[in-house]
């Protein structure tokens, strides 16, 4: 029997080799915290791969208009509507910002970045919000249903906060909304819950919608005549799924989907299960979490067209890249927003130029993107409604406004689902990945295909 | 037939994965009589040292052969710590306690690799030929024979280890009677340290080589524990023949289940074939199994396990409750928001542990499924909300008493299984309730959420959003808290009272010896049920509060993860205690303490899960009885004995303290 003073010797020596191998090891967490707009190459997305920077990721394409066509926004100082500084002397507008990071799972890790990268712009070349200088209010989820509404308390009763932008949140997402009484522009809605809030803008569209399309790619592009699809069974995935599954219907493409246990490791069986080994589509769908499994599966079982694996750009992660080796799977992915390095979109290179001479490593990751355009977007709205706007008015603003966003769709269509107000885009983009940071475009804006 | 046989043979993989970790678990029961919920990370630990020694990560990164090594020595490094500082300290501690310490030990694992290397997925070079086999029409991947191979090979051994050396029959002489291995020259101690050696190894050499059906991360591996732990359970926790086939067929029912799933017959919701269709099957094998194995009472020669922690019996009520009243009410109007927020979370806690008090404090019935109880609540205060117009106080009864009726089928299961075999059967249960029961969208989490709508009474708004201010504005609003606030008094004063009257006798009977409790004429059977009907409806209660106080009811707050965190810092608080709920609430979620320490330390996330687990094992070993038992015993060593009680014409004496 060990003796009480040397259990607590013991204790303290376990302790102490704990917190050396957490302190001591390569923390990915500080890619992520707040403020943050130098992250490694490592950490971002398509710098990923072993030998590529953010400069050498390129997306090639035949179409003659890439990004929101005639569309896109060139001109940012316009689009937010002031140029110059901000005048440090004036009070601060604050804009309350969400993303879930610091815990077990993160969705989008770098969006935190993506939102201090256009607060920086929008300050610094942009004329803030009528001359006001722009801060970011952060508060982070990290893996508990509670904090969702501790966010949304520090936030609400904040009166100098009167709109909220959001990154990518699941967990806590139902309080979050619960407990707060102002606007909340969100760029991707990860869950399905996002689109239904009536306080809710969600600009570049939710899985259950944004993912229709598919349907319409298998039909008019791949000409498919069948289709294999497997997913998790969690919450927020799987609505997506059965979007999926009625876009292929919808399509008049037979599908098979499977869905299997969070837990489930091996996932030949439900590929097999699906059909995926004969079948002309085969759509990996999941969140980040679970893409490095199905990846592995489907390279096991030699399934590897990359133009008939497609599937959601949540696998375009960091996390993924490094769980496959330092690369994004080899697939075709339906965006909802502009991929970096397409040469075809005009408000791309505007945006890549910017974060050139921001040295923003991280900017080839979806998420920065996103973040970037949601906040940009907040902030034309903002001084369009006038930094003293009330939240009612911050709102309106927000559902009456068609577009284009910047590094989004060409054109917004809020409140077209009665049974989902918030969500304004339900088109998709596609682009094949080909490796080492080069997508090829497969398909232009696509909308779902009618039933 | 021949898809049939081709998903058996696909199952082989996870099947060889889940019962390579079941035989682990065995491994540990056997030497030290401890459920290692920490068997999956153990595995990760191995798997993330061979990535970081062959990928570089640590050192300029090696060939197969010296990583292979390293990580053998680290796997056996680890395995020592772990029995040294969190197993051998509670070998005479009662099962749950056990049980949370191999909690307290999953924490540190995944809290530690999370903070070492990210959330990041990391790439785990294969060791198996990745080549495949063209088998039944179909592509098979040669590598998940290949595993099945090797755990079949790890199980025979270990089966001639246990069955022919000395070695192994000294450990089954152990695990049957300590005592009498002592007398007879076998040292336990040693014994359970072999055994947790090779449980690390065996664990270990899962996590090295499943890495082309698995994906390393925090999360994917010790989440296999869930189906190994069945899998050791079908197998009685000793024999790795048959723990070995059950997690070899658990893998292949799932299989031939997402077979299924694709056939025009299997049910569909929103288009996609139902949702935890496997989980409840995988439960309903369990419970049966169990069921018809298991005994009304405990055979005569059965192992009697360590008691749990004394229950003293409540003094006072009255004073406490009022003080309660009282200084809760004025915190609630002096507090900022956040940490107004943060007393509700702490309560409502605390109405969550009551419910493990009862059950497991004062029966012995170790329930993981109380949690998942609570979710149910939830959901039908949402649904009854939302789709009936119930409001207030209807629908938080309604969810209550379906909380009490699923409870009561869990008891149901409890008539015949006990101890720690009770604790995975709930286990799975809680798993089934959350997967089929709260991910379906029809009597689940619809696809816009779970809305719950402000409670109002007699026209007032009695929830978050009530018009009443504290002294600081804000959400959520005192009258909230005030509501909670009496419920929470009112359940402890229920729970104090149980402890008090005759009934909380019988359970304390109950809970001492079953067979000893039937012998002095007490139905064991009723106060089971009983028991575990209150302890229900008490997690339904907690449920609408969690529901009110959201705004919303959501499924990833009820998992079976959760419930296992939820048990062993109730257990930590004291859980045979009302004063060790109310500890057990201060640390909850969100509760005062974890905001405390975010607000004024910035102690929150990844940093506060390995706190909590370093917390959580040091408890366990500093005060066995959790800290409320500690605190009540410095308290009443230094207090004269009262006098002997009369009540109802029968002396209670002081000396009911339980031991």
């Amino acid at each position: 029997m060990v003796s009480q003073s040397l259990r607590g010797w013991l204790g303290v020596a376990a302790a102490i080799v704990v917190l050396g191998a957490a302190g001591c090891g390569s923390s990915d967490e500080s890619s992520t915290t707040a403020g943050s707009t130098s992250a490694p190459a490592a950490d971002t997305g398509a710098s990923t791969t072993a030998d590529t920077t953010a400069a050498d990721t390129t997306a090639s394409t035949d179409a003659d208009s890439g990004g929101a066509g005639a569309d896109s926004v060139t001109d940012y100082a316009a689009y937010v509507g002031g140029s110059g500084k901000a005048d440090p002397s004036k009070s601060p507008v604050t804009i309350g910002w969400v993303n879930q990071q610091g815990g077990q799972e993160v969705i989008g890790a770098a969006a935190t970045d993506g939102a201090d990268f256009a607060v920086k712009a929008i300050n610094d070349l942009y004329g803030g919000i009528d001359g006001h200088p722009v801060v970011l209010k952060k508060c982070f989820i990290k893996s508990a249903e509670e904090e969702g509404t501790t966010c949304a308390q520090q936030l609400g009763n904040d009166s100098a906060v009167k709109v909220v932008d959001m990154g990518g949140v699941a967990t806590g997402i139902q309080s979050f909304y619960s407990s707060i009484d102002k606007p909340v522009i969100t760029g991707v809605a990860v869950t399905p819950v996002d689109g239904t809030q009536k306080w809710g803008t969600v600009l570049f569209g939710d899985a259950a919608h944004v993912l229709g399309p598919m349907g319409t790619y298998a039909r008019d592009v791949l000409k498919a005549k069948s289709a294999a699809m497997v997913y998790p069974n969690t919450s927020g995935v799987r609505e997506g799924a059965a979007a999926i599954t009625q876009a292929m219907k919808d399509a008049g493409v037979p599908a098979k989907g499977v869905g299997y246990s969070q837990g489930q490791t091996d996932l030949v069986g439900p590929l097999t299960a699906a059909n995926a080994q004969s079948a002309e589509m085969v759509v990996p769908y999941s969140d980040a979490s679970g893409c490095v499994n199905q990846a592995k599966a489907l390279q096991q079982l030699g399934i590897t067209d990359s133009k008939k694996i497609v599937s959601a750009p949540l696998c375009l992660n960091p996390d993924v890249a490094a769980g496959l080796g330092g690369d994004y799977p080899l697939w075709t992915y339906s965006i909802a927003s502009s991929l970096y390095g397409d040469p075809t979109d005009k408000s791309m290179a505007v945006y890549m130029k910017l974060a050139d001479q921001y040295k923003i490593k991280a900017a080839p990751d979806p998420w920065v993107i996103v973040s970037f355009g949601v906040v940009m977007s907040t902030a034309k709205l903002l001084n369009e409604v006038g930094p003293d706007a009330t939240s009612d008015d911050i709102l309106k603003a927000a559902r009456a406004f068609k577009g284009p966003v910047v590094l989004g769709a060409p054109e917004l269509a809020c409140g077209k689902y009665p049974d989902a107000p918030a969500i304004c885009n339900d088109r998709a983009q596609f682009f094949t990945y080909a490796g080492k940071g080069k997508f090829d475009k497969a398909a232009g804006w696509l909308s779902q295909p009618t039933g | 037939m021949q898809q049939l046989l081709l998903f058996v043979l696909l199952g082989l993989g996870s099947g060889a994965l889940i019962a390579g970790l079941a035989l682990s678990v065995v491994l540990t029961y056997r030497g030290s009589g401890i459920i290692n919920i920490a068997t999956g990370a153990m595995a990760m630990l191995s798997g993330y040292c061979y990535w970081a020694l062959k990928t570089g990560e640590i050192g300029g990164g090696m060939s197969t052969a010296p990583a292979l090594v390293l990580t053998l020595v680290y796997t056996l490094v680890v395995g020592a710590l772990i029995e040294l500082i969190a197993f051998r300290p509670l070998r005479n501690a009662s099962p749950l306690a056990k049980l949370v310490s191999s909690l307290g030990v999953l924490l540190i694992a995944q809290a530690s690799m999370l903070l070492a290397f990210g959330t990041t997925q990391k790439p785990q070079p294969p060791i198996l030929p990745t080549r495949v086999v063209h088998v039944l029409g179909a592509i098979v991947p040669l590598d998940r024979f290949l595993l099945a191979g090797i755990v079949i090979v790890i199980a025979l051994l270990l089966m001639a280890l246990y069955r022919w050396s000395r070695f192994g029959l000294a450990t089954r002489a152990a695990s049957e009677n300590e005592v009498n291995a002592m007398l007879a020259g076998l040292s336990a101690n040693q014994l359970s340290m072999i055994n947790t050696l090779l449980a690390s190894v065996v664990a270990g050499s899962v996590g090295v080589l499943a890495a082309s059906i698995t994906q390393l991360d925090s999360v994917s591996l010790p989440l296999q524990v869930v189906p190994a732990l069945a899998a050791a359970l079908l197998a009685r926790l000793t024999s790795f023949g048959i723990a070995a086939a059950a997690g070899i067929g658990i893998g292949i029912i799932n299989s031939l289940l997402d077979y299924f799933s694709t056939q025009s017959w299997f049910p569909t919701s929103d288009g996609v074939p139902l949702p935890g269709v496997k989980e409840l099957v995988a439960f309903l094998i369990i419970i049966t199994a169990m069921f018809l194995r298991g005994n009304a009472l405990p055979g005569r020669g059965e192992l009697i396990e360590q008691r749990l922690p004394f229950v003293p019996r409540p003094q006072r009520l009255a004073a406490p409750a009022i003080t309660a009243l009282i200084i809760g009410a004025a915190c609630f109007m002096v507090f900022p928001f956040d940490f107004r927020q943060a007393l509700i979370n702490t309560l409502i806690g605390v109405v969550m542990a009551l419910s493990l008090v009862v059950i497991t404090g004062f029966v012995g019935q170790i329930s993981v499924v109380q949690l998942a109880l609570a979710g149910v609540s939830g959901f039908t205060v949402s649904h009854l909300a939302v789709d009936a117009g119930i409001g207030f106080p209807l629908a938080p009864l309604a969810g209550a008493l379906l909380a009490v009726l699923l409870g009561l089928i869990t008891a149901v299961s409890a008539l015949r299984v006990r101890g720690v075999a009770l604790a995975v059967v709930t286990l799975g249960a809680a798993v089934a309730i959350a997967q089929f029961g709260f991910n379906n969208s029809i009597w689940g989490g619809g696809d816009s959420g779970s809305p719950v709508p402000e409670p109002h009474l007699f026209g007032w708004d009695l929830g978050p959003r009530s018009g009443l201010h504290g002294l600081t504005e804000g959400l959520p609003s005192p009258m909230f808290g005030f509501v909670v606030l009496l419920v929470t008094v009112g359940m402890c004063l229920l729970v104090a009272s149980l402890r008090r009257g005759d009934f909380g006798q019988r359970m304390l009977a109950v809970r001492s010896n079953e067979r000893a409790a039937a012998a002095a004429a007490i139905d064991v059977r009723m106060v089971k049920l009983i028991a575990f009907s209150i302890s229900a409806g008490i997690a339904g209660v907690a449920g609408a509060l969690y529901a009110y106080n959201f705004g919303s009811v959501s499924a990833n707050r009820f998992s079976a993860l959760t419930a296992l965190a939820l048990i062993a810092f109730a257990y930590a608080g004291g859980i045979t205690l009302v004063s060790g709920a109310v500890f057990a609430g201060l640390i909850s979620t969100e509760g005062l303490f974890p905001h405390a320490m975010d607000k004024w330390l910035g102690i929150n996330g990844n940093w506060f899960l390995l706190f909590g687990g370093v917390i959580l094992i040091f408890t366990l070993i500093q005060h066995p009885e959790g800290v409320a038992g500690a605190f009540y015993k410095t308290l009443h060593k230094r207090r004269r004995p009262s006098a002997p009680e009369v009540r109802g014409g029968r002396v209670m004496a002081e000396a009911q303290v339980e031991r």
